[in-house]
């Protein structure tokens, strides 16, 4: 496994060509494993950031740097040794079995057709990492919503990257299902930049917060100082209530116009 | 699934390559021998292997008399040897397209290449005549094909239209007007000759001699290096645009690397033998449903169960109104389509 990266996001900006941009002025740093959750409300442009990372949007300014070098400079290869990403996006019904979809993650460092041996022990070690040794044979679509994001990010670790980007990997989960989730990522020795809309989440995920709020940062620190009532008022429009519980935080929250 | 699932968990790809091949390899030999013995002369299986032999310089002359060596390596074993490029071809390619749009419907004859090689043809059989000798047809029909693929990629460039599913649209859009085009020539034309365009149209090997054999059988290993050398890249696609992204693939110019080479070798395919219908659509789900989705194993798969169908399709079509060939067109669609009902029924 490669080591985990420093991350250093200054003064991003992207948008659609022609249009204005939907996330601007974002900095932030992250030090070698660090946990960063990006939150914010719907259409706050933490997907749009997160594309940026890992190489589907390039910014319209401002950079993105891996260790002190620019992401966007280096060979589409080479980017996808270091940054890879567990995604929403849903696979068609083409009949991939668990041990494929891992060893796609192995595209970026292949130098023949069929994998070598230290490629194969990666694949088995990200499967068993990740406890679905057991599925290899079984195709991906027969699998359960927790089996089917335990494959997504075992192929992103099969990539050996020093940073893993996750968008909303706890969608579509149950509540043990999210919880082995979290742990697994915790477990990770890797730089991890993760959107979640479950600030309880974030806060048992995450060392550090990112608040997006219509594409501009409203905050960045760690997560107990930045999740505050005051900001999650302005950011999501609600009342929350926050309490530290087992080491955690858990956010209760209200309508503001219900207010008694 | 669960028997393919059990026998790829322990074995290596390279393995599994292995045997397909092998296996495949053994089939297309057999359906190949059974072509050579099927005619309306009736030469012995010994003549036949010895006639064989001979041209290999495996054996001495006099085996056989000049007329039956003619009927069996001058008209029948050209015309099975077309038969399983072509399938190969088309099968491969339809593989390749299906992941690379990500569009399990997709088929080798998208991005205009049968509307161009109609358009090209009809040109040819309706207009032109034999002006370049036999293989006028044939190079009008892979012009054609080129030309209708080049409107179809600058098009989608000046309408900015880089995703699979924008190409696949510029794709029914222009061959809606090629396809215009092709029937006006119709329109225009000598209508005794129209019946030579539909006999076309409807595809076959009846004309195969030799001299067709190298250019197809070049595209054929060319487009195929191309595509299995490609096969991790084109699983990345298949996974997703940005999933392909991530994995460190160029996505949009890949997909059109694929889609242009694909193009080429459907546009050199159908100008020998018509338009062939089902193989590219069907045999890579075949393969598929045997194999798995890996690329690896599903690209010569697709090729050789391809090459295998329509070896077999054109046995089929020079039996059933013998002495007259049927279209093959018309045999892969009817067989095709029923073998396809039947293994889609296997499905879990």
């Amino acid at each position: 496994m490669a080591a985990p990266v420093r991350l250093e996001v200054e003064n991003l900006a992207w948008g659609p060509p022609g249009r204005p941009p939907v996330v601007s002025g974002v900095s932030f740093a992250l030090a070698p494993g660090g946990r960063l959750a990006v939150v914010g409300a719907n259409g706050a442009g933490k997907s749009s950031l997160l594309r940026c990372l890992y190489r589907v949007n390039r910014p319209r300014s401002g950079t993105v740097r891996l260790d002190g070098d620019d992401l966007w400079s280096l060979a589409p290869r080479l980017a996808a040794r270091r940054v890879a990403a567990v995604l929403q996006e849903t696979p068609p019904d083409f009949p991939f079995t668990v041990r494929e979809m891992v060893e796609a993650g192995r595209t970026p460092h292949a130098a023949s057709l069929f994998a070598g041996d230290a490629s194969a022990a990666v694949v088995a070690e990200a499967m068993a990492r990740m406890e679905i040794a057991h599925l290899a044979g079984r195709r991906f679509a027969t699998l359960s919503g927790g089996e089917k994001q335990r494959t997504l990010i075992a192929r992103a670790l099969a990539q050996e990257p020093g940073l893993l980007v996750l968008d909303e990997p706890t969608n579509h989960l149950d509540i043990r299902h999210r919880l082995e989730a979290i742990r697994l990522l915790k477990g990770l020795d890797l730089t991890i930049v993760a959107t979640l809309h479950d600030l309880d989440f974030a806060a048992d995920m995450a060392d550090a917060a990112l608040v997006l709020d219509e594409g501009r940062p409203a905050a960045f620190g760690p997560v107990r100082e930045t999740l505050q009532p005051d900001l999650i008022r302005r950011s999501f429009g609600v009342e929350a209530e926050v309490t530290s519980w087992r080491g955690g935080l858990r956010f209760a929250y209200s309508l503001p116009e219900d207010k008694a | 699934m669960a028997r393919a699932d059990r026998r790829s968990a322990g074995v290596g790809v390279a393995l599994r390559f292995a045997a397909v091949a092998g296996c495949g390899l053994l089939l297309i030999a057999a359906a190949m021998a059974a072509s050579l013995m099927l005619g309306a002369a009736r030469i012995p299986q010994a003549e036949i292997v010895a006639i064989v032999l001979e041209r290999f310089g495996l054996a001495g002359p006099g085996a056989s008399t000049p007329g039956r060596a003619a009927i069996v390596w001058e008209l029948r074993a050209p015309r099975a040897v077309l038969a399983a490029i072509v399938g190969a071809g088309l099968g491969m390619v339809g593989a390749a397209m299906q992941s690379a749009t990500r569009n399990p419907l997709a088929d080798p004859h998208l991005l205009g290449v049968a509307a161009g090689a109609a358009f090209g043809a009809n040109l040819a059989i309706l207009h032109v005549g034999d002006a370049f000798g036999p293989a006028t047809t044939p190079l009008f029909a892979f012009l054609g094909a080129l030309g209708a693929t080049l409107t179809v990629l600058a098009v989608s460039r000046a309408t900015g239209a880089g995703s699979a599913d924008r190409l696949i649209l510029t794709g029914v859009a222009v061959a809606f007007v090629v396809t215009a085009c092709a029937n006006m020539l119709i329109l225009f034309a000598d209508q005794r000759s129209a019946a030579n365009v539909v006999f076309w149209t409807l595809g076959g090997f009846g004309a195969s001699d030799w001299s067709t054999v190298p250019v197809p059988a070049l595209a054929l290993v060319l487009g195929g290096a191309f595509f299995v050398a490609k096969a991790r890249d084109l699983n990345a696609l298949a996974m997703g645009d940005e999933t392909a992204a991530t994995l460190g693939v160029e996505v949009e110019r890949a997909r059109l690397a694929h889609m242009v080479v694909g193009a080429f070798v459907t546009g050199v395919m159908v100008s020998v033998s018509g338009m062939i219908g089902f193989v590219g659509l069907m045999t890579p789900h075949a393969a598929r449903l045997l194999l798995g989705g890996d690329n690896r194993l599903v690209l010569p798969a697709s090729a050789l169960i391809g090459a295998l169908a329509l070896v077999l399709a054109d046995m089929a079509a020079r039996t059933v109104i013998a002495p007259d060939d049927m279209p093959v067109g018309v045999v892969t669609g009817i067989v095709g389509g029923l073998v396809f009902v039947a293994l889609l029924g296997r499905r879990p």
